[in-house]
């Protein structure tokens, strides 16, 4: 039985017995490539989810909004993390939430697959192992590298496979093993503090401070955010690089210890700000200095919420 | 009027004069994103194959940070200077439906009785070099063309660059400011009889591929009853209400007043906002009356289609598709025009709003 009918099943049956009241998943978007977030609560519409490569959206960002209802949500394995950060900040009740996990080999990158088709349109895309078979509406038929398509992210994941699911959907999949530090975040350490503040500004002057990266974070379900205020004002939202840098450091250091990389801010970013970068070395942190990753294990607290004696505390000199 | 003919040392020529004597924007690709920027360098100039970057020719005329007037404060608080002058500045290779957009802001900025003279003051200033685009299939999510405008469409702009399959370009002067802009450049040659033809062809197919199908009129009549519809809640389910949508709309023109203060002085400053925030209604009492996403997206469709179309004659929408594009979550706004289209006519009581809370 494939994954997809898998999923269906397990969906019908939880609306249908009344174990949930919503299940959040995917259909299929506008074209053969995109996934949209689903809501179904009817058993007879759980036809409409889907599981593929295109699935990219972290739905653990609606839990928040659907709180105090029996939801089941379809994750991949970073999507779980953010479940887990959930769960463990208080934000949601493991019994209010069915977890339906999907091993995943990683989500496609739009523009890779634009490159690779030259802006031909898929008519209808299918995965065969490691390969995706684009159809275009030409008749062409293109043949990618799903290696070579998935997003920068997916190709450092140490989560493929979900470890907490209540359902599996799908077979687990190979985790192949990966480098503690991204290369990314080794490359720019190792530039002198100037090149690297230079880089810190580019990147910053790209962003135009439309939130997208915070309004798709899981982490981010603060119902007042500190860039909305007005009284006190505690940060301007005009374009002088000032301002998205306050945004983003205050933003990254609110996700320290919390931020999962699951990298949906990088892929809902319109301008492509390198915001994997300063997460990636943010969590490399945390894991040295207080050997936390956040969401794998539900039974470990997070480093700013609790005291441990035994702290490396290695960077008080 | 004219016509000159260029091949790609004449175009790289021109756009060097234009550089030396003003401000030139154009799209440029910057760390792979098609951005309508300030070209620094000619080797930048990057047109994308529909012709439309990703970040629209908005910035340069509506700029995201805009100084209103300087100001100290003290025992009598003063105004101390206005903002710079605009400087004069050429958007070049400007797709036709971006150049529409234009017209929109320019149609609500140049409003009477209150005509937004800073706005007004950069666009005096501002040539516009259209670019005409012969891509026969453009992408799904473009519906420009459903939308009434050609991709070879020369309105409203002071010169229209045609690119031809020989990699030779037609630029039309087609107004006096564009005249102007083109003797910075010196003497250009006319274009001959053989590539004329080739734009006349370019141009027809373009206009071939014209549907029209999407009828504002329609869309403005069934929205004026559509304010209570289900539709907006299902419209809001999966929108994370981030200003994506509305920051890479080419026509998206709200904007938010703030001062930045430090001491004694500071500047009064409008940055870009958006209808998309919660706190874009926010009241200085704390009471917000447009609370829901839902009222959020509703918002963002009727100032477009209704609102917009009913004030000023022109749909606040050119069908560009960036926000369909950019959506985190696929909120697409064809398919909710087509839902809009497809609703049934609007009942008595659904009319206008109802309820004084939500707006």
């Amino acid at each position: 039985m494939s994954a997809e009918t898998t999923l269906r099943e397990i969906a019908a049956d939880l609306l249908g017995t009344g174990k949930v009241d919503v299940v959040v998943g995917y259909r299929r978007g506008d074209g053969a490539l995109v996934a949209t977030p689903a809501f179904v609560s009817d058993p007879a519409e759980a036809d409409v989810l889907v599981f593929d490569v295109t699935c990219e959206n972290n739905l653990a960002n609606y839990l928040h909004r659907l709180e105090g209802r029996k939801v089941a949500v379809v994750v991949k394995g970073c999507d779980e993390r953010s479940v887990i950060g959930l769960i463990q900040e208080g934000q949601i009740a493991r019994d209010d939430v069915v977890i339906l996990g999907t091993p995943c080999s990683g989500v496609i990158d739009p523009e890779a697959t634009t490159a690779l088709t030259k802006g031909g349109e898929v008519a209808e895309a299918v995965q065969e192992g490691a390969t995706l078979v684009l159809r275009l509406s030409s008749g062409e038929e293109v043949l990618g590298d799903l290696c070579e398509l998935i997003h920068p992210g997916c190709r450092e994941c140490s989560v493929r496979n979900p470890r907490h699911a209540d359902h599996l959907i799908g077979d687990l999949v190979d985790q192949p093993s990966m480098p503690d530090v991204s290369p990314d975040v080794t490359r720019v350490e190792a530039m002198p503090t100037g090149k690297r503040w230079e880089y810190f500004q580019r990147e910053m002057g790209k962003c135009i401070l439309c939130f997208a990266c915070r309004s798709v974070c899981p982490a981010c379900y603060c119902n007042a955010c500190f860039t909305d205020s007005s009284q006190p004002k505690w940060m301007s939202k005009s374009s002088d690089p000032s301002d998205t840098m306050f945004f983003h450091l205050t933003r990254l250091l609110h996700l320290t210890g919390r931020c999962t990389g699951c990298g949906a801010c990088v892929r809902a970013c319109p301008v492509n700000v390198d915001l994997r970068l300063y997460n990636d070395k943010l969590r490399n942190d945390v894991k040295d200095v207080f050997e936390f990753e956040a969401g794998l294990d539900p039974e470990i607290p997070a480093p700013l919420s609790c005291f441990r004696l035994d702290d490396k505390d290695d960077f008080i000199k | 009027m004219e016509h000159k003919q260029l091949d790609k040392a004449s175009l790289a020529a021109l756009l060097t004069s234009l550089m030396a004597e003003q401000t030139v924007f154009a799209p440029v690709l910057r760390d792979g994103v098609s951005t309508f920027d300030v070209l620094a360098d000619i080797g930048d100039l990057a047109f994308p194959a529909d012709g439309i970057p990703r970040v629209a020719p908005k910035q340069a005329v509506m700029p995201r940070t805009e100084v209103l007037f300087y100001y100290r404060l003290g025992k009598n608080t003063e105004k101390m200077a206005p903002p710079p002058p605009a400087e004069p500045q050429v958007l070049f290779g400007v797709h036709p439906c971006d150049v529409q957009a234009i017209k929109v802001l320019d149609a609500v900025f140049g409003a009477e009785p209150h005509p937004d003279e800073l706005y007004l003051a950069r666009r005096r200033v501002t040539t516009v070099v259209g670019l005409g685009v012969s891509q026969e299939s453009v992408p799904q999510h473009r519906f420009f063309e459903k939308m009434g405008i050609s991709s070879m469409d020369a309105r409203d702009c002071d010169l229209f660059l045609t690119p031809l399959a020989d990699e030779t370009y037609v630029l039309e002067v087609l107004t006096e400011q564009g005249q102007q802009l083109l003797e910075l450049a010196g003497e250009l040659p006319c274009a001959d009889a053989v590539a004329l033809a080739n734009v006349g062809k370019l141009r027809k197919a373009a206009e071939e591929r014209v549907t029209r199908e999407i009828d504002v009129d329609v869309l403005q009549e069934k929205l004026s009853g559509m304010f209570e519809s289900e539709m907006w809640a299902g419209i809001a389910d999966k929108c994370v209400g981030c200003g994506a949508c509305a920051y890479l709309c080419p026509t998206c023109h709200c904007f938010d007043i703030q001062d930045e203060r430090r001491g004694d002085t500071g500047s009064r400053v409008r940055n870009w906002d958006t209808c998309q925030f919660e706190e874009f209604t926010k009241h200085a009492s704390g009471h917000n009356p447009r609370t829901s996403q839902h009222g959020r997206a509703r918002q963002r469709i009727m100032h477009k289609f209704e609102y917009g179309y009913r004030n000023f004659g022109i749909p606040f929408c050119t069908g560009c598709g960036r926000c369909i594009g950019v959506c985190p979550v696929n909120n697409n706004l064809l398919t909710m025009l087509d839902g809009i289209r497809k609703s049934d006519p609007p009942s008595e009581s659904d009319g206008s709003p109802t309820s004084p809370d939500e707006l």
